[in-house]
C-alpha cells in the first residue's frame, strides 16, 4: 500500500470532527512524509489506526454498530419488562378493537425507539464535534431515564384508571401533561444539540443533506407520530368506546373535538409549525449565506409530505401523480442542479407518510387500506422524474436561447 | 512477546521525560531501543499519544522542526508526577521479579 492509498483509507475511516480531524491527519501525514520509502506505511492497517483514534476521541459509540444496542434495549424493555407492569397484566385486546391493540403496541415501541435513536445520533454528533464523552453519555442516560419514568408513570396511571382509583378525566390530563413534557424535552434536545456542519468548511451544503436537516426531518416524523398518538389516545379516549360520557359535558366536548380531524391536525400542525419556525430561525442565524439552498431542501420534503397527506383524502393516485409532476417541474425549472437528489426527496414523502399512517393511524387510510398500495407509493418517483426532466429541459432551452442572444449581440 | 498498552504508556512517558519529541522521532527511538523480541506496532503509538494527551499527562504543540511543522509532545506537570510514580512502581516490581528468577536459575 502506498502512502497516498494509506492516507485516503485513513481519512475515509476517521470519524473525528474538526478541528481535531485536521490535526490528526496533519500529524499522520507528517509521519508518513518523514518515513523512508522502504518502511512506508509502518503504521500498519489504516482502518485499524482510524478506529483506534475514533475510540479515543468519540468513545463507546465510535463503532456505529453499537448504536443498535439502544433500540434493542428499548425493545426488550417494552416487550419483556413492561409486560410485567400492573397495567399490562390486563388483557388489552379484550376491550380494545383489534387494530388499536396492535397499533397501540407498535406505537409505543416506535415512540420509544425513535426518540432514543435520535438521542443517540444527536449525542454522537455532539460528542464528535466537541470531543466530550461525558456530555454524550449524559444525554443518553437522560433520554433513557425520561423514557423509563414516562413508561412507569404511564403504566401506574393506566393501572389506577383501570382500577377506577382515579377518574378518566384525571387520567387524560396527567397523561397529556406527561407526554407533552417528554415531547418538549426531545424537541428541545433536537433543536439545541443538532449543531450544523459548517458550510464554509465543506462547501457542499446544496449537494448533500446535512445532518442537521436529517435530524429535523426525523423530529418532524416523530412529532407526526407522537402528535397523532397524543391526540388520538389521550385527548380522545372515548374514540372507539362503546359507552361515552353524556353530551354537553366538558370531557365529551374535548373528546369530540380531538376525535375529529381538525382537533388531531391542530395538535400535530402546531408542534410541527413551532419546530419548523425554530429550525428556520436557527438556519438563518447560522447559515445566512446558504439559507436559500437549505430552504430548498426543507421545502422539497415539506411539499412532498404535504402532497402525501393530501393524497390520503384523494380517491385516485392520478391527482397525486400530477401534483408530484408539478413539484418536479418547479424544482427542475428553478433548481436544475442535483437532479437525482430532488427526485429522491420529492418522491420520499409518499412512502414515509404511508408507512407512518398505516402503522399508527390505519383508520385514516380509507382508500389505501386495500391492497399493497404502500409498495405502489414507491412508484411516485416516476411522475416526479418526468416533471423534473420537463422542468430541466425548459430551463436548458431558456439558457441556450439567452446564450444565442448574447452571441448575436 | 507482546507489550501491553499500560507498559507502552510507561515507556512513552519515560521517553518523553528525557526530552520532548514528535511521533516519528518517538517511534524511531522505540524501534531502536526495544529488542526485536518485543512486538511493538508503530500504529499503536498515535492512539496512545492521543489518549495520554486527553488524560492531560502530555501536551502536543505544533512546532517548527528542521523546517517542517511537527506535533511535539512533552510531559505536563501531572505527567511528570505520573511518570515518577510509574518508574518507582516498575523498579520495585522488576526488582522482585528478578529476585525470584535468580533463585530459580
Amino acid at each position: 500500500m502506498t502512502k497516498q492509498e494509506f492516507l485516503s483509507v485513513f481519512e475515509k475511516k476517521l470519524d473525528v470532527a474538526e478541528p481535531m480531524r485536521s490535526d490528526i491527519i496533519a500529524e499522520i501525514t507528517s509521519h508518513l512524509e518523514e518515513s523512508s520509502d522502504t518502511d512506508d506505511c509502518d503504521l500498519g492497517d489504516p482502518s485499524k489506526l482510524a478506529q483506534q483514534l475514533n475510540r479515543v476521541h468519540i468513545g463507546f459509540f465510535a463503532n456505529r454498530k453499537r448504536m443498535f444496542f439502544v433500540p434493542i434495549l428499548a425493545g426488550i424493555f417494552l416487550f419483556i419488562v413492561s409486560y410485567f407492569l400492573p397495567a399490562n397484566m390486563i388483557d388489552e385486546a379484550s376491550y380494545l378493537p383489534a387494530w388499536q391493540g396492535i397499533a397501540f403496541y407498535i406505537g409505543r415501541f416506535l415512540a420509544v425507539v425513535i426518540p432514543l435513536t435520535l438521542a443517540v445520533l444527536i449525542g454522537r454528533t455532539f460528542a464528535k464535534k466537541r470531543a466530550i464523552k461525558l456530555d454524550f453519555f449524559w444525554i443518553l442516560i437522560e433520554a433513557v431515564l425520561i423514557i423509563t419514568v414516562y413508561q412507569v408513570l404511564q403504566n401506574i396511571l393506566s393501572g389506577l384508571a383501570f382500577q377506577e382509583a382515579i377518574g378518566f378525566f384525571e387520567f387524560v390530563v396527567f397523561s397529556a401533561i406527561g407526554t407533552s413534557i417528554v415531547l418538549g424535552i426531545f424537541a428541545f434536545a433536537g433543536l439545541v444539540f443538532s449543531k450544523p456542519v459548517d458550510p464554509r468548511k465543506t462547501g457542499v451544503i446544496g449537494v448533500r443533506v446535512t445532518f442537521e436537516l436529517v435530524c429535523f426531518l426525523i423530529l418532524m416524523v416523530f412529532i407526526l407520530i407522537a402528535g397523532g398518538l397524543v391526540a388520538e389516545m389521550f385527548f380522545a379516549p372515548y374514540d372507539v368506546a362503546l359507552v361515552r360520557p353524556p353530551e354537553g359535558t366538558v370531557i365529551r366536548d374535548v373528546n369530540d373535538f380531538f376525535e375529529s380531524s381538525i382537533g388531531t391536525l391542530i395538535v400535530i400542525l402546531s408542534a410541527e409549525f413551532l419546530c419548523f419556525a425554530f429550525f428556520l430561525r436557527r438556519l438563518w442565524s447560522v447559515h445566512r449565506e446558504h439559507f436559500h439552498s437549505i430552504l430548498a431542501w426543507v421545502l422539497a420534503f415539506g411539499s412532498s409530505a404535504t402532497v402525501a397527506i393530501i393524497d390520503l383524502r384523494l380517491p385516485s393516485f392520478a391527482i397525486t401523480a400530477i401534483l408530484l409532476a408539478v413539484l418536479g417541474l418547479l424544482f427542475g425549472l428553478f433548481k436544475p442542479r442535483g437532479f437525482w437528489s430532488w427526485a429522491v426527496i420529492l418522491a420520499s414523502g409518499l412512502p414515509i407518510v404511508q408507512l407512518v399512517v398505516s402503522v399508527l393511524m390505519p383508520f385514516h387510510l380509507q382508500h389505501y387500506a386495500r391492497g399493497s398500495l404502500f409498495l405502489i407509493s414507491f412508484v411516485s418517483i416516476l411522475p416526479t422524474i418526468a416533471g423534473l426532466l420537463i422542468g430541466r429541459s425548459v430551463r436548458e432551452m431558456k439558457n441556450s436561447r439567452q446564450k444565442v442572444l448574447v452571441i448575436k449581440e | 512477546m507482546k507489550i501491553s498498552h499500560h507498559q507502552t504508556e510507561t515507556i512513552i512517558l519515560s521517553a518523553l521525560a528525557i526530552h520532548p519529541m514528535h511521533g516519528y522521532a518517538l517511534s524511531g527511538i522505540l524501534r531502536k531501543e526495544l529488542p526485536q523480541t518485543f512486538k511493538f506496532g508503530v500504529g499503536m503509538l498515535y492512539p496512545i499519544l492521543h489518549k495520554l494527551e486527553k488524560r492531560q499527562l502530555i501536551v502536543g504543540e505544533w512546532r517548527d522542526v528542521a523546517g517542517q511543522q511537527k506535533k511535539v509532545y512533552s510531559l505536563t506537570k501531572k505527567g511528570k508526577k505520573e511518570q515518577t510514580e510509574l518508574a518507582k512502581q516498575w523498579a520495585a516490581f522488576s526488582g522482585v521479579v528478578s529476585k525470584f528468577i535468580k533463585r530459580t536459575v
